[in-house]
């Protein structure tokens, strides 16, 4: 299920992910109410800034202007899947290595430990809770190893 | 034929004999006479003529002939009316067995013109539970009466009015009522101007060859059947009959069946756990036990029943009924459903998270009515949310991809989480938890996640089956062979005909009080699928009226360690 090929390009973003403090977060999701919902838990409740693109497209045609701390993609739409777009950003837009977590309505833990094995930051899965959602964000953002750039 | 023959020749002999023996006379007068006449003429008294003295002999033996004849054929005679006499002994004997065998075999009975029974024989009456006297003098209509379910009635009474001879079934009741059937044969007897003057009636009773008749047909369904039939003696388990299908399964043949027992049908059979299986059935407790195996065949369902062999002796009664197909269709149904509930959850989502935005103000201030109007919105999402996830959930478990490894846990104070996530909903329900820990710490082998849907499904049934002030009782307590925990409500309980249908998907139990909960009926059904994975045995004790417990047992090998202090002090 999950791109062997990618797996390094993830590991290496993961260890570089910087001692900074996380403001930008990109998030795409190809379902408008979605991204209302994450749109609200993430800049009131959450105070990030928040830019959201309702595909792969144009997550790729703004994200070197955005310039993302992270990224937050929907694993299933309809043209590429999220891994797809994540390995895509990497290569295309030279944002550096930003991490991904990914968000799905797929429950299953053998899924979300792949994911996470390819070197996903996380897997949040539907439905989340809009109030909480911010600081669980937050909360593994901390949690993350940091190793700074070489 | 040979009698006609007899009297015909001795007619013949007796006609010569007669009339030889009156021309045998005149010759024997005339030749007397002519030997007197020659012998005067040797004295000399009739001159001229000369008659020899041999000839005159000769007549004398002619004579003698025919007097022998005569006496030969009167001996023929009566010999032949000896023999006539015998005849027609021999005829009415023969005439006699044959009653006699007709008497024995079949039922006989004389009716008169009138319609009055004039005489039974002893069969008849056996049969039909009567004496001769309940029958002599009555009606004929008395054995069958004109309205009873003899279609050939009519058609019968023509033929016998007009003097035929009737043949056809007809349906009798006996004294105590059991309806039989007979072959009957009505021969009517009519003096010579064709008036009927009696009627003999024979019948042949053929209720039992009708019977065996229609179990033979049984005989051959149950052959036919797809389903493997198996009846053995409840014993020593040898098996007296198995269809085409049992045969088949086992590879067996009627002839090698013989002398096989049940035990004999799988390689894998266990005498111990088939013996605890039937013990339900056996102690009367139950009509029926069912259980569901994987065969080599593929998965099966054996239903058996306790029935009486021809012997008398009790035997089981097991039927073999293949779920390949069954099961294909539960999971093309489970399928389908999971992909419907996955497809809701990206809209519960948006209208889960917009209501929970509203709920807490973010969006902006409400009004209390307002307010009150949303909580019921996003109270029935979570239920909504809760519905799609045990779906999910029942799914996964069943398509085996839930991930049940076992790693070593803290089952006490997994059990104090659970009790502690609980409390919210306990109080909402007005329903107290109680824990009862008689172990201090328990570490075992199982996987804490499941364990937790475990504990969080068995405590919210519980509270939800509690009345308002009640109370629910966890506790955790060393027993033989490992370790029980249990949740006991003391709610309306369920029957004991419910308790086996508790664990099935979709199977909400309607509890004695007959007020229905909120919930998916999935819930038990996924605790059971968990801890079957996890080989956690569960048991039900529940009464009407008296709350019901839910236990599991983690066994003694998949503890690793246990003791009555805390863990802290344990660990210390």
């Amino acid at each position: 299920m999950v791109d062997i090929l990618n797996i390094e390009d993830f590991r290496r973003r993961r260890v570089t992910v910087d001692d900074v403090k996380l403001q930008r977060i990109l998030h795409v999701d190809d379902d408008a109410d979605i991204r209302a919902i994450v749109q609200m838990s993430l800049e009131l409740v959450g105070n990030f800034e928040i830019s959201q693109c309702h595909s792969g497209e144009q997550a790729l045609a703004v994200a070197k202007d955005f310039r993302p701390d992270l990224l937050l993609l929907d694993f299933m739409m309809p043209e590429m899947t999220g891994q797809e777009l994540a390995a895509r950003l990497a290569a295309e837009c030279d944002i550096g290595s930003v991490p991904v977590i990914f968000v799905t309505a797929k429950a299953e833990e053998s899924f979300s430990n792949d994911l996470v094995a390819a070197g996903a930051l996380a897997v949040i899965t539907k439905p989340f809770d809009p109030m909480t959602l911010a600081s669980e964000i937050e909360k593994i953002w901390q949690s993350t190893p940091r190793v700074s750039a070489v | 034929m040979k009698m006609f023959g007899n009297f015909f020749k001795l007619g013949v002999l007796k006609l010569v004999a007669g009339v030889s023996g009156t021309v045998g006379f005149f010759l024997f007068a005339f030749s007397v006479a002519q030997y007197m006449l020659a012998s005067k003429q040797q004295l000399g008294v009739v001159p001229g003529r000369y008659i020899s003295e041999q000839f005159a002999l000769n007549q004398l033996v002619v004579f003698f002939l025919f007097m022998f004849t005569l006496a030969v054929l009167s001996m023929l005679r009566r010999r032949g009316e000896d023999e006539k006499a015998a005849i027609l002994q021999h005829m009415d004997r023969e005439i006699a067995i044959r009653e006699n065998a007709i008497d024995v075999h079949a039922l006989v009975s004389r009716i008169g013109a009138d319609g009055t029974i004039l005489a039974v024989n002893s069969n008849l009456c056996s049969c039909l539970g009567y004496t001769s006297k309940d029958l002599i003098g009555q009606s004929s209509e008395f054995l069958v009466p004109a309205d009873a379910e003899n279609a050939e009635d009519t058609d019968m009474r023509e033929a016998v009015s007009n003097g035929r001879v009737w043949s056809g079934i007809q349906q009798i009741k006996t004294k105590s009522g059991e309806l039989r059937h007979f072959a009957t044969t009505l021969l009517p007897e009519t003096n010579a101007d064709g008036h009927v003057q009696q009627i003999v009636e024979i019948r042949t009773d053929i209720t039992e060859s009708r019977r065996s008749q229609s179990l033979q047909f049984l005989t051959t369904a149950l052959e036919e059947l797809q389903d493997a039939v198996f009846i053995y003696d409840m014993k020593s388990l040898t098996i007296n009959y198995a269809n085409r299908s049992a045969l088949a399964s086992c590879g067996w043949t009627k002839e090698t069946m013989l002398a096989k027992r049940i035990n004999d049908t799988a390689a894998t059979f266990d005498a111990g756990h088939f013996r605890k299986h039937v013990e339900p059935l056996v102690k009367g407790e139950v009509s029926a036990v069912n259980i569901e195996v994987v065969s080599p065949n593929g998965p099966v369902e054996i239903s058996t029943r306790l029935i009486d062999g021809l012997d008398g002796r009790p035997n089981f009664l097991s039927v073999v009924r293949d779920l390949s197909w069954r099961r294909e269709m539960e999971n093309e149904k489970l399928r389908s459903v999971s992909m419907i509930s996955h497809e809701l959850r990206t809209p519960l989502t948006s209208i889960h998270g917009a209501l929970r935005l509203l709920r807490s103000g973010t969006a902006g201030a409400m009004e209390e009515k307002t307010m009150s109007v949303v909580q019921i919105a996003d109270r029935n999402t979570d239920r909504l949310l809760e519905i799609v996830n045990d779906i999910l959930d029942f799914e996964k478990i069943k398509a085996n991809k839930m991930d049940f490894s076992h790693s070593e846990l803290d089952l006490v104070g997994l059990v104090g989480e659970v009790e502690q996530l609980m409390t919210g909903y306990a109080a909402e329900h007005g329903v107290d938890i109680r824990l009862v820990q008689n172990v201090g710490h328990a570490t075992v082998l199982g996987h804490s996640e499941r364990l937790v849907q475990v504990m969080t499904n068995l405590m919210s049934n519980a509270i939800k089956y509690s009345d308002r002030g009640g109370c629910i009782v966890v506790s955790l307590a060393p027993v033989a062979g490992g370790l029980r925990v249990s949740v006991a409500d003391n709610g309306p309980g369920i029957t004991k005909e419910q308790r086996r249908k508790l664990f099935k998907p979709f199977s909400q139990v309607m509890p004695a009080d007959g007020r229905k909960r909120p919930g998916t009926g999935l819930g038990l059904a996924i605790v059971t699928a968990i801890l079957q994975r996890l080989e956690f045995p569960v048991s039900v004790d529940s009464e009407v009226g008296a709350g019901t417990v839910i236990s599991f047992d983690v066994p003694s090998h998949k503890i690793v360690m246990m003791g009555a202090e805390p863990a802290a002090k344990a660990v210390s």
